[in-house]
């Protein structure tokens, strides 16, 4: 046995899943949290949290957590028994910023994994706060779970998350965080942002995504992907790659910087410009040859309008859907409910003529069918 | 409605009571969902079948009956296909209904069957000084198949370098498998060995792979393997080599004269040859990223649990089809599992002695026969200045007969004369490759010669 | 309807050491005879007869044991099986997990086969040589297909033969460049891709609609210049049978491309639907699935490719004839593919294969199939209505399936905690297999595949529903003994049994030991 303790960051939102219940969408704004207290709301998160916890008991020596006083995780962990120091003091009400300072204290410390119980506004402050520095992992206890970087469920991020704590090897993968703008969303609109990505492990069993496609070697598809786009790759014409780590495997695999959350433009496999804005993509898209590389949003599934906005309808309508090239792995694609992509780009002639079929870039020369409605 | 014994619920009271639970009327209306278009409009038009047992088993054995089998005759047919020795206990085990009907169960109801896997890999480990062998794949040309692509994994590269004198069946396994790559042969000496000189011109920075077997098809040794791999290893290239597990108690494996990739067919080791249908292929590494990642079959590994009980998994799938469909390293259906099972029974049964003299038996008799069809006036022995196991040339161009009209004419004496390579291999001219196994008895070998000599010498 | 008792089933566990620990050096298990004597003489001493390099420095360590405790051995390990004879093997579905008829097993291991070589002369093999020329007959008129060989050895390699079948047709058109693309769909076998990627094609993978099967919309979005066939499962492993078929086969036709029936999930088709009526130009059959041939612990099996005279000349060689008074193998090659298998393939299985059939007939083949559906409608109706936790997709699309059924334990994961593999875990402890979750990718969350063949009675089948409550019922009140499970097996739970990196993998014991010592 190892001398070392495996060392766990613990960051519980304790009002996380509290609209859920009593139908709000989330719980993000202490207006909406009073709501949802009136309408009998009570803490769910405690609860998931102690559940995912119940499956690091038989490793509980060879843990040592890091934590945020009083309910934000050190209550939970004494009354379990587990050995904890508190880094970070939550005020009696605590808010999206102690979130924050308490997760980017402990990626400061560092830790093996950074355990947190909340949805996607509480996976949006912790990717502000620690980005990709250490290993991050969900356990989903929020209304809003949209980002891949939760558990399927409590137990199986503590599963997960017992892994880590005996030491075994996991494989990590880089996951986009998306959150919906919850203003607009409970005025009925749907609009959601793309936040960043975290580092989260994952085996077949245990992400929620990665649930759907059993295996480990997403690198190895994205590799693929990356080669046969760039085997494929057209002398002189403009490519438009999209945000997300998804889309730039090509921007990776061709060695050229990139924007992670913007639009970059390459040609000849160069990276002509970074982080474009509509108007610049415009002014190239008339006149020249443009394709689109773009990566949907896990487990939502939009191709456009949802962190990239730079593909506005005008330009959407000159490239057409034959110049458009989705790509995804298959664990994202199969996240994707309904199997079903979605463009939002404000016009809706131009929806309807990206509608239709698209062959998903999948692995070298290996598509899935997907429809885009 | 008949009764089947076969069909349990053939039988009018249940089916009706099933019936009346769906809640239809008859089968037919269950699967009314079947469009008109592609539904059979007559019925099949098959032989009136034997319902009873007993007249299904007359009607089979009289065509089995037919058959004149290596038991019942003097058989020196080898080329892939081995007349071995099978211990009683080998049929014993692979007969149990528990192993014989089990099929894709896994860690907890089929631990025994686990385990027996495990302990067939372990026990060709220890007989290919190998730490990684994979569950066995259909053949041993698809083991090879698999060798030669495995390579071109892991380094990219396009040529293949096979000997001239390679068994013509791989070669058209390979030709069939082995998608882009190009294979080239090397030219054997006179004496069969491989011309290290043409191998030599032959290698260069773009071969992938150098793919031998040992013993060669034509039954020698490939007395050069370990310069071969030396070479092979000089120019960056995996060196494969295509071992026979029967000779491994007496012979050097190939591990230990530098083979990067081992592999064979399984079929010597308990297995019958039923026609051919006993055959099944083993891969074999050393246990690295680069190879274990690069198979495409099952791979079963021990792992121990907290009360200290071993117990058996599939380990790293994810290079499988059956998680990854079209993304995996090649693909992996059901294979050979009852011929593992039977290898591993027979590999314990035999123990390292037994190996030992089975391959002593082999490599005498052999000799022998040799030393007797040396003496038969017309017959040639090409590659006598190669010493081999179980399998040599014979040359009959001088005798003004072909090999297929000598061994119509050992038909008589209730002999299977050797492979006729002619068809094959026509460049070697009337040639068949003779094989001896441990059940070769000397006066087979001694009447095969008497045969020959008798038929040789008559006038045309 | 009342339950039947479930039985408090205990598997055999041994704790049976690993065979190296067992070894006992200087035993023996089988002794081979001195032939020095009788050799010496003319051949000289063995050790002349090896070139001194090649000799074996070191015996292999294989165990050393004596005959009862080799067989004793693997007898223990025997009992720690559950072969299909031994249990009600519903739960495997894909896999038609039947009755194989031990009458067969005599044939097959009758010496008249077993010692039998390939390379015999064909005056001296005429039994086999009858019984490969017969089945093909019936494997024609089965498929109303015109050409099948038995090479491959198991699904997998049927649908590379088709493959390469496929190829070597588009080379000879002089189209092989241009018609690089397979179309399959994501409820096919995942060999259905994976084998024609082997092969060197690019495959597109077609998503189920709202009716549980592809729309044809969809395929004409795919279908191109470029498209050089699809190979489709029908029924998918759902049991959901796609009507529309023959248009799906019409579109790629019109294309150009050439269309490869995937038969694995065929029992509940025989004497309903052919190939030929499907419009295929080529499909396989599994003879050790439909055709009773047993699953051998993962092998021999065979796949019949069957294919349309046109292809017939790209089948892999050799053939067998009759010429009216003889059979004969022919291996004129010229446009084959090649070999597929060094010799003639798993014949074990088409022996068996031909005796069922023989024994069955035209009415008893279609028995075969309406016996499959109605066994599988009356266990979807029973688990649909008394398990709860339990549900199906495409239930109203498709409420009546073919041989077998996609469930999903999704609400059951939802409401309890306790998902598809702890079930599956806890079956064994009531005497069942293991069931089949799902092909890869899982498109059905926390699936669960049963195929309750036409071997299994109406008792069986309410034996194996009541043992599916039994564990539903327990994940609602006491879901730690369903999340335990097994309680009854040779082992208990292994932790982190898929876990491993390639410096953690121990297929051999000589790895093992080098990792941890000895034990």
């Amino acid at each position: 046995m190892e001398d070392r303790k495996a060392v766990i960051g613990l960051v519980i939102n304790p009002i996380a899943g509290m609209g859920g219940k009593v139908a709000l969408k989330g719980t993000d704004g202490k207006e909406t949290l009073d709501k949802a207290r009136e309408r009998g709301a009570r803490p769910e998160s405690l609860k998931k949290t102690e559940r995912a916890l119940a499956k690091l008991m038989p490793y509980s020596g060879q843990i040592q957590f890091l934590t945020v006083s009083g309910v934000m995780g050190a209550a939970l962990c004494e009354k379990m028994g587990f050995s904890y120091t508190p880094v970070y003091e939550s005020g009696k009400e605590t808010t999206e910023n102690d979130t924050v300072a308490a997760a980017a204290i402990i990626a400061e410390k560092g830790a093996d994994l950074l355990l947190f119980a909340g949805g996607d506004g509480t996976a949006r402050n912790i990717c502000q706060a620690v980005g990709e520095r250490v290993p991050v992992l969900g356990i989903p206890a929020g209304v809003k779970i949209q980002s891949a970087v939760f558990g399927l469920t409590p137990e199986a991020a503590g599963a997960m998350a017992a892994m880590v704590a005996q030491g075994l090897p996991v494989s990590m993968s880089e996951r986009e965080v998306v959150d919906l703008n919850e203003d607009e969303y409970r005025k009925e609109r749907v609009s959601s942002k793309l936040y960043g990505s975290l580092r989260v492990p994952y085996e077949p069993s245990y992400v929620q995504n990665m649930k759907q496609s059993g295996f480990s070697s997403e690198n190895d598809q994205m590799g693929g992907i990356a080669a046969y786009l760039e085997e494929k790759m057209e002398d002189d014409v403009f490519y438009a790659i999209g945000s997300g780590s998804t889309a730039k495997c090509i921007s990776r695999f061709l060695g050229i910087d990139y924007e992670l959350l913007g639009v970059d433009l390459v040609r000849n496999k160069k990276l002509v410009k970074k982080d474009v804005t509509e108007e610049e993509l415009w002014e190239i898209t008339s006149g020249n040859p443009v394709r689109i590389i773009v990566s949907p949003i896990g487990g939502q599934g939009f191709i456009f309008g949802r962190g990239n906005h730079q593909f506005s309808a005008r330009i959407l309508k000159v490239v057409g859907k034959e110049n458009i090239q989705v790509i995804a792995p298959e664990s994202k694609l199969i996240s994707i409910p309904g199997h079903t992509l979605h463009v939002d780009c404000g016009d809706e002639c131009v929806e309807k003529s990206l509608n239709g079929y698209y062959n998903v870039l999948c692995g070298y020369g290996y598509f899935h069918s997907f429809r885009c409605r | 409605m008949l009764h089947y014994p076969y069909i349990p619920n053939s039988n009018e009271a249940v089916r009706k009571e099933m019936l009346d639970f769906i809640g239809a009327e008859s089968v037919e209306e269950i699967y009314a969902f079947i469009p008109d278009e592609v539904r059979m409009k007559r019925p099949l038009d098959l032989p009136e079948p034997f319902t009873s047992e007993m007249d299904l088993k007359k009607h089979v054995d009289s065509i089995l009956m037919k058959d004149s089998t290596c038991d019942e005759n003097i058989s020196f047919l080898g080329a892939g296909c081995y007349n071995h020795y099978v211990p009683a206990v080998c049929d014993e085990i692979n007969g149990r209904s528990e192993f014989l009907t089990a099929y894709s169960g896994d860690t907890y109801a089929d631990h025994g069957k686990l385990q027996t896997f495990f302990e067939f890999t372990s026990m060709m480990g220890e007989l290919l000084n190998m730490d990684v062998v994979s569950f066995p794949t259909y053949d041993g040309g698809q083991a090879a198949s698999t060798a030669v692509m495995m390579s071109h994994r892991i380094n990219h590269r396009k040529k293949v370098l096979i000997p001239e004198t390679m068994n013509p069946n791989l070669l058209s396994q390979l030709e069939c498998y082995c998608e882009g790559m190009d294979l080239i042969k090397v030219r054997p000496l006179e004496n069969g060995q491989i011309d290290l000189e043409d191998l030599k011109g032959k290698l260069s920075d773009d071969v992938s792979c150098v793919f031998i077997q040992n013993p060669s098809f034509l039954g020698f040794f490939e007395e050069q393997c370990k310069e071969i791999g030396c070479l092979a290893h000089e120019a960056g290239a995996q060196y494969i080599v295509y071992a026979d597990p029967a000779s491994l108690g007496i012979i050097s494996a190939p591990a230990d004269y530098g083979a990067d990739i081992a592999c064979g067919d399984i079929q010597p080791l308990g297995i019958h040859m039923s026609y051919g249908g006993g055959l099944g292929g083993y891969l074999a590494t050393r246990q690295e990223e680069q190879y274990v990642m690069n198979y495409p079959h099952h791979l079963y590994s021990i792992f121990k649990n907290s009360k200290g009980e071993f117990g058996y998994a599939r380990a790293l799938p994810e290079r499988t089809s059956y998680y990854v469909r079209e993304k995996a390293v090649e693909y992996l259906g059901t294979c050979v599992g009852l011929w593992a099972v039977t290898a591993a029974v027979y590999l314990a049964v035999m123990g390292p002695e037994g190996m030992k003299e089975m391959g002593e038996n082999i490599l005498y008799k052999c000799n022998y026969a040799q030393k007797k069809l040396e003496t038969v006036e017309g017959i040639r022995l090409p590659y006598k200045e190669s010493r081999g196991f179980m399998e040599f040339v014979i040359n009959v161009d001088g005798t003004g007969k072909t090999v297929a009209e000598i061994n119509k004419e050992l038909l008589k004496y209730r002999i299977f004369g050797g492979y006729d390579l002619s068809r094959q291999m026509p460049s070697m001219g009337q040639s068949m490759l003779v094989c001896v196994t441990e059940k070769t008895d000397f006066s087979d070998i001694d009447t095969l010669a008497e045969a020959l000599k008798k038929i040789l010498s008559k006038e045309e | 309807m009342s339950d039947p008792k479930l039985r408090n089933f205990h598997e055999a566990k041994w704790d049976e050491p690993v065979i190296f620990e067992q070894s006992v050096p200087g035993s023996r298990s089988i002794l081979f005879p001195d032939v020095s004597q009788k050799a010496m003489p003319v051949t000289g001493d063995v050790s002349d007869l090896i070139p001194d390099h090649l000799k074996r420095q070191k015996s292999p360590a294989l165990p050393e044991m004596a005959q009862p405790q080799v067989l004793r051995h693997y007898l223990r390990l025997s009992q720690e099986t559950i072969g299909q004879d031994i249990n009600i093997d519903i739960g495997l579905g894909t896999c038609t997990m039947k009755y194989s008829p031990k009458i067969n097993e005599q044939f097959v291991r009758s010496s008249k086969f077993t010692e039998m070589h390939p390379y015999q002369d064909d005056d001296t093999a005429q039994g086999i040589l009858k019984i490969i020329y017969d089945f093909e007959q019936i494997m024609k008129e089965i498929s109303g297909l015109d050409a099948v060989s038995f090479q491959a050895g198991g699904g997998g390699q049927g649908i590379y033969a088709n493959a390469a079948v496929l190829k070597k047709y588009f080379e000879d058109k002089g189209e092989a460049d241009q018609r690089t693309q397979i179309i399959t769909t994501i409820l096919s076998h995942p060999l259905d891709s994976a084998a024609p990627a082997t092969k060197g094609f690019e495959v597109i993978s077609l998503y189920p609609d709202e009716n549980g099967y592809p729309s044809l919309e969809n395929l004409k979005a795919v279908v191109s210049e470029k498209t050089a066939g699809i190979f489709i499962t029908n029924p998918e492993d759902t049991g959901v049978f796609n009507p529309i078929i023959r248009e799906f086969v019409d579109v790629v036709h019109e294309a150009g491309g050439l269309c490869v029936c995937d038969m694995a999930d065929y029992n509940g088709l025989f004497g309903l639907v052919r190939a030929k009526e499907l419009g295929a130009d080529m499909c396989h059959f599994n003879l050790h699935k439909a055709f009773a041939s047993p699953h051998a612990c993962m092998g021999p099996g065979c796949a019949a490719q069957c294919v349309s005279a046109e292809l017939e000349k790209y089948l892999p060689r050799p053939r067998v004839r009759f010429d009216g008074t003889r059979y004969y193998t022919d291996y004129d090659d010229e446009s084959s593919v090649g070999k597929i298998r060094q010799f003639q393939g798993s014949l074990a299985a088409v022996l068996r294969a031909y005796s069922w059939v023989m024994s069955l007939g035209v009415d008893g083949l279609k028995a075969v199939a309406e016996t499959a559906i109605l066994n599988n409608n009356y266990m979807m109706k029973r688990v649909l209505n008394e398990v709860r936790g339990i549900s199906m997709s495409w239930a109203e699309e498709a409420p009546n399936r073919l041989e077998q059924v996609r469930y999903s334990f999704e609400t059951l994961l939802q409401e309890t905690g306790v998902d598809a593999e702890h079930v599956n875990r806890h079956m064994l402890d009531f005497g069942f297999q293991r069931f089949f979750p799902s092909h890869h990718p899982l498109i059905v969350p926390e699936p669960y595949t049963p195929e309750p063949t036409e071997s299994y009675s109406k008792a069986d089948i309410d034996e194996y529903v009541a043992a599916l409550k039994k564990i539903s019922d327990e994940a609602y009140s006491t879901p730690e003994v369903v999340l335990t499970a097994p309680h009854n097996g040779p082992i208990s739970a292994l932790e982190n049994d898929h876990i491993e990196t390639v410096d953690q993998l121990a297929v051999t014991w000589r790895s093992y030991l080098k990792q941890h010592g000895r034990p």
